[in-house]
């Protein structure tokens, strides 16, 4: 083999065994690891936090949709559209309204 | 390498290996842009993972049912004595009334959760100082509270809202209590009444029900729902545990929130990276082609050497952006780049950034980068390999 081509396949290899190895670790971690806390925490708040927010600070229900389960961002009167909240833009979560069923009538047809 | 099948495949791939030392700039830029592609992906994935072990939490160990009042489409507060109503439905095993609001300390949004103080029992093992409430104006703070405003146990403070209240800080959260601990503020429920001035009102009621009997209060709960709507009492919404699991499930959908903004950052920034192997580099790479033509090469071997180049590429460079993405996320706790995955973090989060580092990204993330790069290199391959070699030298 060259010595020119043994550089990127040793490079290659080397990542490659480092990344599994820590995928390995990482594993392994998870399966120790205590939630102790988080349950601890849960608990007494009786169920509080479930988006990828830390504060509630544009629209309530990207922190927890059982606080709030209308996006009031999305109601605002911003001329040329709405304004995203950065919590629904700046976070791998985002919660939407669960729309149910109702018990529409139409009574009449029109004429 | 002595395997008959195998010698000529080995052969092309340390021809492949040598290319990318010989164009070692152009080799560069694309390890570069792969790895711009493919770290905010594995990041955005494996704190998704994090938060969602979180929710999930939050969803077991909360109530079986979430009553708020409901007007015109919004939640509103409901009034205390409602509670009785409740704790008397069949299959109830108990109710707490619980008020969540939100206010300011400083220029801070916190989260202010009032509960009974029966309702938070020692021991305290989320604290990582002082203890839990005892007495009225006693505080428990999150983490990112405590650190950026000095607020240990024992501080007097009172809120801009009702300066005319005096709280203590009694216990400091863990920073391990998961992310939505952080900026909360814990108190008794009068005291978050009085806070709020919500006198008799609480903002909902968490009702829990007995071992195997959440369908009897499901139904309960329903006709309760139906028979205020017409009658001088609140309408109520009730929330039940199977409507929040689909927001758990709904809400960790890849297809939304910055998954789409990080495409569109990521797609730009793979377009150099096509144009680096499909077209910068390719002046050499053209007249090597036709030399390996005239040489003999066959356009079947010309295609395996540039694919096996592409994978030595891609494998390189997903590698490299897990592996930055690791020590970036379990070293440096997210130093900087948490507060683009996780709203109201900060610079320097205060908390434990929730992650988990699963195979399947790491194998997604080599196959977008093997997809970008044979995308832009396989077809100009081809159309090179299969001209006349001396117009391929011209």
């Amino acid at each position: 083999m060259e010595t020119r081509a043994k550089a990127p396949l040793l490079l290659c290899a080397i990542l490659l065994l480092l990344s599994l190895s820590l995928l390995a670790l990482d594993a392994h971690r998870w399966k120790s690891l205590s939630d102790k806390d988080m349950r601890w925490f849960q608990q007494r708040a009786g169920g509080l936090g479930m988006g990828a927010v830390a504060a509630p600070v544009w629209s309530v229900i990207d922190f927890d949709p059982r606080l709030q389960p209308v996006d009031e961002s999305k109601l605002w009167p911003l001329p040329g559209g709405y304004s995203y909240s950065p919590a629904s833009t700046s976070s791998v979560t985002h919660f939407r309204e669960v729309l149910q069923n109702s018990d529409f009538v139409k009574t009449s047809k029109a004429e | 390498m002595n395997v008959p099948g195998l010698q000529s495949h080995w052969n092309l791939l340390c021809a492949a290996c040598g290319n990318l030392v010989r164009f070692l700039s152009r080799t560069l830029v694309v390890l570069l842009c792969l790895v711009a592609v493919i770290f905010p992906f594995l990041t955005a994935l494996t704190i998704s993972e994090g938060v969602k072990f979180q929710s999930a939490i939050s969803v077991d160990e909360g109530a079986d049912f979430y009553v708020t009042g409901n007007a015109a489409g919004s939640s509103i507060p409901l009034p205390m004595e409602d509670l009785e109503r409740f704790e008397a439905l069949e299959g109830v095993a108990r109710v707490v009334p619980r008020i969540v609001g939100r206010t300011y300390v400083v220029d801070h949004v916190i989260t202010v959760v009032g509960l009974p103080v029966d309702a938070m029992p020692p021991p305290a093992v989320g604290l990582d100082q002082g203890e839990t409430l005892r007495k009225s104006g006693d505080v428990l703070v999150g983490s990112s509270i405590s650190k950026k405003y000095d607020l240990g146990p024992g501080t007097d403070f009172r809120f801009p809202i009702n300066p005319r209240k005096p709280f203590q800080v009694a216990g400091v959260f863990s920073s391990d209590c998961t992310i939505w601990s952080s900026s909360v503020i814990f108190m008794s429920i009068e005291d978050a009444a009085d806070l709020f001035g919500m006198e008799d009102s609480v903002t909902d009621f968490l009702v829990y029900a007995e071992p195997e009997r959440a369908f009897v209060v499901d139904m309960q709960l329903q006709e309760e729902e139906k028979s205020r709507r017409f009658s001088p009492l609140s309408n109520i919404r009730v929330q039940s545990r199977q409507l929040v699991e689909r927001y758990l499930h709904r809400g960790f959908n890849t297809r939304m929130g910055i998954f789409t903004a990080l495409y569109t950052v990521a797609f730009a920034l793979a377009v150099p990276a096509l144009l680096i192997v499909s077209g910068f580099g390719w002046a050499d790479r053209r007249r090597e082609v036709g030399m390996l033509r005239v040489v003999g090469w066959q356009s079947s071997e010309i295609i395996e050497m540039v694919a096996w180049e592409n994978v030595a590429l891609s494998l390189t460079g997903a590698c490299m952006a897990f592996l930055i993405s690791f020590v970036w996320i379990r070293l440096l706790n997210g130093f900087f780049i948490a507060q683009f995955f996780i709203a109201e973090t900060g610079l320097v989060p205060d908390f434990t950034v929730p992650s988990r580092f699963l195979p399947l990204p790491l194998f997604f993330a080599f196959l977008i980068a093997l997809l970008l790069t044979m995308t832009g290199s396989l077809y100009n391959t081809w159309r090179l390999a299969t001209i006349a070699p001396a117009e391929a030298i011209r």
